[in-house]
């Protein structure tokens, strides 16, 4: 009943929150601009491919529950919720599902607007659903540690270009050494499993899957003990 | 209903609370009254299990809030300073919100809005309310699992006169439904007219504990007004009531000119804090 009663609220506030209801917007139109331009092309396919596929995860996925956070801290609504019989665990799990179900959604409608059907749908939702986990739980952190929602501008949204250049630019063509250090980064792996998915490309799908696991049940770690420490921070 | 024992909470080299020690009775409306940084939001938030003390006990009906949370915060319902209710839902979705983590029914929303009149509010986003009315709905969100004990954090702060006065009678009426009513206000008038006791707290000590009319009577003085007409005009005296010679001075007066008014004027409540801390409420 709490969980239920949280996702309603939730989904209510973003459908009225524009910093989350334009991303979820300019997404698909961004899927829709770059997939008309590169006009199936191989070539120019293999490129924008990465960065179609990554972007609704980090817009949806790492803002909505950064700023979701951020905000309720702000505003103390947070610290008013955690005076019910209401978890920090739950309220944690019920953002996490709920940024999640919106950035697959959103992943499923640019991959639609691609037009191109992935090479192997399973191991794709697989590579989809680890990034997505990951960045939820980035911007789950991300939400915690910053002190309010304006700060996202100045540090949060900088943190996640950096993870989502890192991630989508062809670093393996023209900075081996980069791609090689990225080997045991969240980065690398992410769009090796997604182009794995997509493209039927080659990529160690075990080794990559652990490592985006690991990274992600280590973020939520931080997360559940920053949660705690805030909600019984002093005033 | 609610027992503190010895409670002390420090925030590194400030002792926020000092070995509070407190009993509040079932069915009454006690006052924390002090200025900024007394201790009072402190002593809420301890109470409430959102700080843990670093000495001492709470007690809530028999719950320790800290070590029983889920128990203690059924007991309680908690008006916190600022509203924090959620500005893009409405007030009915705001409620419904927090019926659904207090395991309420549907029809526990409609009770707690009729309760506060706030029936007429509940499409309204919350965003767009009023102090007054946020006041209310969070008051409203507060009482939605009918709690025993009511927790009141500056709950009148910011409020103009009609508001402040009819949240008031709200909460008397909780008190005559036996809720027992905590709150904190820094507003003398207020706790004066509200609460059955007040507890006057200073840099994290209490300083006394008991009904307003007794913490005045022991610490405040009452005085006597005289106002003479004059030929110069209107002039006041005034002289303490346990003066020996008041009776001396008021014959003096109307020789003065007319004897208009003679008047006994209770001590207010900021004569006792003055008396107590040595200084006044800011």
């Amino acid at each position: 009943m709490r969980a239920k009663a949280l996702t309603t609220a939730l989904l209510w506030d973003f459908i009225r929150n524009p910093m989350i209801l334009s991303p979820a917007l300019i997404v698909p139109v961004m899927a829709w601009v770059m997939t008309a331009m590169v006009n199936g092309e191989p070539e120019g396919m293999a490129v924008a491919a990465p960065v179609l596929l990554v972007m609704p995860a980090y817009f949806l996925g790492w803002m909505t529950p950064a700023f979701s956070l951020a905000e309720a801290k702000e505003k103390r609504s947070l610290e008013a919720m955690l005076i019910t019989p209401l978890r920090s665990w739950e309220y944690i799990g019920v953002q996490a599902g709920v940024s999640v179900v919106l950035s697959l959604a959103a992943g499923a409608v640019v991959t639609l607007i691609m037009g191109q059907p992935p090479a192997s749908p399973v191991l794709f939702s697989l590579a989809y659903l680890l990034l997505t986990l990951f960045t939820v739980a980035g911007g789950l952190i991300m939400g915690l540690l910053l002190p309010d929602s304006r700060s996202l501008g100045s540090a949060g949204t900088p943190v996640m270009l950096a993870l989502i250049f890192s991630t989508t630019l062809p670093w393996a063509l023209f900075l081996p050494v980069v791609w090689e250090v990225q080997a045991f980064l969240p980065t690398r792996p992410a769009v090796e499993l997604l182009m794995a998915g997509y493209a039927g490309q080659e990529a160690p799908i075990l080794k990559d899957s652990l490592i985006m696991l690991a990274y992600t049940a280590l973020l939520v770690y931080f997360c559940v003990r920053r949660l705690r420490r805030l909600a019984f921070a002093p005033r | 209903m609610i027992e503190l024992n010895g409670l002390t909470k420090r925030y590194g080299p400030v002792t926020a609370l000092d070995a509070l020690t407190l009993s509040i009775r079932t069915g009454e409306i006690l006052g924390l009254l002090g200025p900024n940084g007394a201790g009072k939001t402190t002593t809420l938030r301890l109470m409430a299990g959102l700080a843990q003390p670093d000495a001492g006990s709470v007690s809530v009906d028999g719950f320790n809030p800290w070590t029983a949370p889920d128990e203690a915060r059924r007991q309680m319902g908690v008006l916190p300073d600022p509203t924090a209710l959620w500005d893009r839902l409405s007030v009915e979705q705001n409620l419904l919100l927090f019926a659904g983590l207090f395991g309420q029914p549907r029809a526990a929303v409609a009770l707690a809005m009729e309760q506060t009149g706030v029936l007429d509010l509940a499409g309204r986003r919350a965003g767009k309310l009023s102090k007054g009315q946020r006041q209310r709905v969070a008051l409203a969100r507060a009482i939605i699992h009918q709690p025993k004990l009511l927790v009141l954090d500056e709950p009148a702060a910011g409020l103009d006169p009609t508001a402040a006065a009819a949240l008031h009678d709200q909460i008397r009426r909780f008190r005559s439904q036996g809720v027992t009513v905590v709150l904190s206000s820094h507003d003398m008038a207020e706790v004066d007219s509200l609460c059955d006791r007040v507890a006057i707290l200073d840099r994290g000590r209490l300083m006394a504990c008991a009904p307003p009319a007794q913490l005045k009577n022991e610490y405040g003085r009452r005085s006597l007004t005289a106002t003479v007409q004059t030929d110069s005009g209107l002039k006041r005296f005034e002289w303490p009531l346990d003066d020996p010679a008041v009776g001396e001075r008021l014959t003096e007066c109307s020789r003065l000119g007319r004897l208009l008014a003679v008047r006994s004027t209770e001590a207010s409540l900021a004569e006792v804090f003055i008396h107590l801390t040595g200084r006044e409420l800011q």
